[in-house]
């Protein structure tokens, strides 16, 4: 308790107000469940990545608010092609600590100077990604973390960012907010929705159409925002708001008629799922490893455990390191597309 | 000034004006917000009162989405107006002085400035 030292941060919102008192710029690298990586510029948040929720990369993709052509052609003009932001930053200090700052301006710039998004809209999203991300984050346990100062600035950012202070409110305010809708978060979190029996899909808005068509017994709310690019906490709140409204097949219900291996959920297929062109594309679905296949398909009794939450994220990981060096690979190779 | 600031400068610029945030209109989360007077709420609860009001028009069968809520106060027109996107939506919550302006044009140059915001 020596007043010249200050205390060692006790927890990760704690240690990103020290940081922005310091202006600090780099990263926070975060071990836990799910983990991620927080970026900050002049000790404001600008991005945060984790498997826990869609980067924006995703949520523009798999929203289909830009095609993969698009973005493939303004990240070639923006000069990037390698894929390994954030974690790898310490084995490619040399390399990335230089050229990366004025690099990850440009992703932003080529992606508005092509004219695929707004200026505002760019910053909209980038910015939803920061607490969506956050809040994935704090719904499970975080176990260590390291200030990385010459971690690789992301490839896309909130400009100017968000105050710690901020994103740490809006966290809890997500969070008590979920928890007066449905119950505990980590309930939600582990909830494998399915449509109720009855649901004329008049009474609905299209982007609860959207997930009461991808809500097919298997997935987590997470999973359901990575298969149509949104993020992890709208989507929760939008089923904790059908579920309310009974749109969701009740909960008590469902753990007695989840099949590990069964009869197709009683989904109608997605309309666009036959003859989509990008559907042929590698895509990133991170926790399914045969992109392009249509959800009805990917029944099997190893995605079923619902106890193996801690092995569950393993291979969701995996996954995702997996695209990654999928997505790289197809960047450097200009004939894979 | 983040972009998001300076778009909605612009819409401040606009006659009679006093208010403008843009939140998003599933999370509530506001990505900004300019000039003074008092709001209908912040933007999680303009969301929030967006939410309900085309959940319950969608229950009560009603088709098509909602576009806007106008609330009138003696001293100003409240427009919220959603901003479709590919996404999900935003809301451009407007304030407007009501000496200035009524409230059919105040509808139409909000729906306007709304257009003009993700241009």
């Amino acid at each position: 308790m020596s007043p010249a030292a200050p205390p060692a941060p006790r927890n990760v919102p704690t240690l990103l107000v020290r940081l922005q008192e310091e202006r600090f710029t780099g990263a926070v690298l975060v071990s836990g469940t799910p983990g991620g990586v927080v970026h900050l510029r002049r000790g404001l948040v600008v991005a945060v990545e984790t498997p826990g929720a869609p980067s924006v990369e995703t949520v523009l993709l798999k929203s289909r608010r830009i095609t993969e052509e698009d973005w493939s052609a303004a990240r070639a003009a923006a000069g990037r092609t390698d894929d390994a932001p954030g974690p790898a930053a310490t084995e490619a200090t040399t390399e990335a600590a230089e050229s990366a700052p004025t690099e990850a301006a440009d992703l932003g710039s080529a992606l508005v100077g092509h004219g695929l998004i707004g200026g505002v809209e760019l910053e909209v999203v980038c910015t939803a990604a920061v607490f969506d991300g956050a809040f994935a984050m704090s719904l499970g346990p975080v176990e260590s973390w390291q200030v990385e100062p010459a971690a690789a600035a992301p490839e896309l950012g909130a400009r100017p960012g968000v105050e710690p202070r901020q994103l740490a409110e809006e966290t809890v305010r997500r969070g008590t907010l979920l928890a007066r809708l449905w119950g505990p978060l980590g309930e939600i979190a582990e909830a494998r929705p399915r449509p109720a029996a009855q649901v004329e899909s008049g009474q609905l808005a299209p982007r609860h159409r959207d997930l009461l068509l991808n809500a097919n017994g298997r997935r987590v709310p997470r999973d359901l925002a990575f298969a149509v690019g949104r993020g992890v906490f709208p989507v929760m709140l939008d089923l904790a708001r059908m579920r309310e409204r009974r749109l969701l097949r009740p909960e008590a219900e469902q753990a007695a008629t989840v099949p590990a291996v069964g009869p197709r959920a009683p989904v109608p297929a997605q309309p666009s799922a036959a003859p989509d062109p990008a559907a042929a594309l590698p895509r990133r679905v991170p926790g399914d490893r045969r992109p392009g296949t249509a959800p009805a398909d990917e029944a099997g009794p190893h995605r079923m455990e619902a106890d193996a939450t801690a092995d569950a994220l393993r291979r969701i990981q995996q996954a995702l390191a997996d695209s990654r060096r999928a997505e790289a690979a197809r960047h450097v190779d200009p004939d894979a597309g | 000034m983040s972009t998001v600031e300076a778009a909605l400068r612009e819409v401040l610029d606009s006659p009679g004006v006093v208010r403008a945030t843009l939140a998003d209109a599933v999370t509530g989360l506001t990505y900004g917000a300019v000039g003074s007077g008092t709001a209908a709420g912040d933007g999680a609860e303009i969301a929030e009162l967006a939410t309900l009001v085309s959940g319950r028009m969608h229950e009560a069968g009603a088709g098509g989405e909602l576009e806007s809520l106008v609330i009138t106060t003696a001293r100003a027109h409240h427009v919220v107006q959603l901003v479709p996107r590919r996404g999900d939506a935003l809301v451009l919550a407007v304030v407007l002085d009501r000496a200035s302006t009524n409230l059919a044009l105040a509808i139409r140059q909000v729906n306007d400035l709304a257009k003009a915001v993700l241009a």
